[in-house]
């Protein structure tokens, strides 16, 4: 059991490497907007998990748990854009960076520990407004009425459609350059 | 490019079709083991057994606040923390992380990371503790933001959104709605050139 967790672990981490997105670099580029690379990555990798899950869970096989829906992961979501582009790293590749010897990653990784304590001095405070405005497991499914199968494959459809549209966009090639060899231009 | 320019003599890196088809399967074959994939939690755990030896009840208040905090179940919350800290899947998944991305370095020749990123050097200069302060405070807000919102970039966006999960791809959209101006921000054209 816990065996199938660390080769998972081990198949995940050798993705976000093999894939760059262990790599400071290229989520700043991303989040610049001059290389998607990553998030088609992210997205796609979504896609194909949607069919993959929701093809199973048709034939009986899994439960679908979904987390909750409230104030917080919009709140959450905001600090942690900011977060992300200060670090360069989210909690999970900042594991795979230490590993691959970059150094600021060890800054990083005493942040969010401070980080994971800071919010426990906030959670009185905020509990209210997370409460209040908690819509539960919220499924876009159920949003839309449809089918669970039918929306992910709908999902999964328009996501591909967009992840290939980006690779028709009009590329900055001098964004894609490794830095020391524009450093001089 | 890469390859020609005597810079990066390490192997190219995957095509976003490639990973995302690996990681889509990956992703697929947890769900099937009934588990998925996610990393916050461990975050919690460590910082419940690195603070339990200076204030036992600061340990305590760090686990009731975890997740969304709602557990209110007529047990002993202390044992629930103990059962709560046991070595568990997400654990190893980060371990997997750590070992996983260390044979992809190594077996593509990447050689040992750089103190601080390159396109950070190339902008900032060598002012290494301004990047690893930088990197602090981001970690800090990485984390908060996690823990607010019950989940992160594997939990919420990869986990949650491949569920159908409102919560995952509106987490995922807030991040870049921040994440996006910030970095444009840090890495704006100097005027004074």
């Amino acid at each position: 059991m816990l065996l199938w967790g660390l080769l998972a672990g081990i198949a995940f981490g050798y993705i976000l490497q093999r894939v760059g997105a262990t790599e400071y670099d290229n989520i700043l580029k991303m989040l610049r907007l001059q290389d998607l690379r990553i998030a088609q990555f992210m997205f796609f990798s979504i896609a194909v998990s949607l069919i993959g899950i929701f093809t199973l869970h048709a034939f009986g096989i899994g439960i679908i748990t979904v987390l909750e829906f409230h104030p917080g992961v919009i709140i959450g979501g905001l600090i942690f854009g900011v977060g992300f582009a200060l670090a360069g790293y989210c909690p999970g590749t900042i594991f795979g960076a230490m590993a691959e010897g970059k150094k600021d990653a060890f800054f990083v990784l005493a942040g969010a520990l401070v980080g994971t304590l800071s919010y426990t001095f906030l959670h009185d405070p905020l509990q209210p407004l997370i409460e209040r405005g908690n819509l539960g497991p919220l499924t876009f499914n159920r949003l839309l009425g449809l089918s669970p199968l039918l929306t992910a494959l709908l999902f999964a459809a328009v996501i591909t459609a967009g992840m290939f549209l980006i690779d028709k966009l009009p590329r900055c090639e001098v964004c894609l350059e490794t830095p020391v060899e524009t450093k001089n231009q | 490019m890469d390859l020609l320019g005597g810079v990066h003599l390490k192997a190219s890196r995957w095509s976003w079709i490639k990973g995302g088809v690996i990681l889509g399967v990956l992703n697929t074959l947890v769900y099937f083991q009934g588990q998925r994939l996610g990393t916050s939690d461990t975050y919690v755990k460590t910082v419940i057994k690195m603070t339990e030896y200076i204030s036992p009840n600061l340990a305590l208040s760090t686990f009731l606040t975890h997740s969304c905090g709602c557990d209110t179940r007529p047990v002993d919350p202390a044992i629930l923390m103990s059962t709560y800290l046991h070595v568990d899947w997400q654990m190893m998944v980060v371990l997997g992380i750590f070992i996983g991305t260390f044979i992809a370095r190594r077996r593509t020749g990447g050689g040992a990371g750089p103190a601080i990123p390159d396109t950070w050097k190339a902008r900032f200069g060598n002012r290494y503790w301004l990047r690893y302060m930088q990197g602090f405070i981001g970690g800090v807000l990485l984390l908060l933001g996690t823990r607010l919102a019950g989940g992160c970039t594997s939990g919420h966006v990869i986990s949650g959104t491949s569920r159908l999960a409102v919560s995952g791809l509106t987490f995922g959209l807030a991040a870049f709605a921040t994440g996006i101006p910030t970095a444009l921000l840090i890495f704006r054209q100097r005027r004074n050139h």
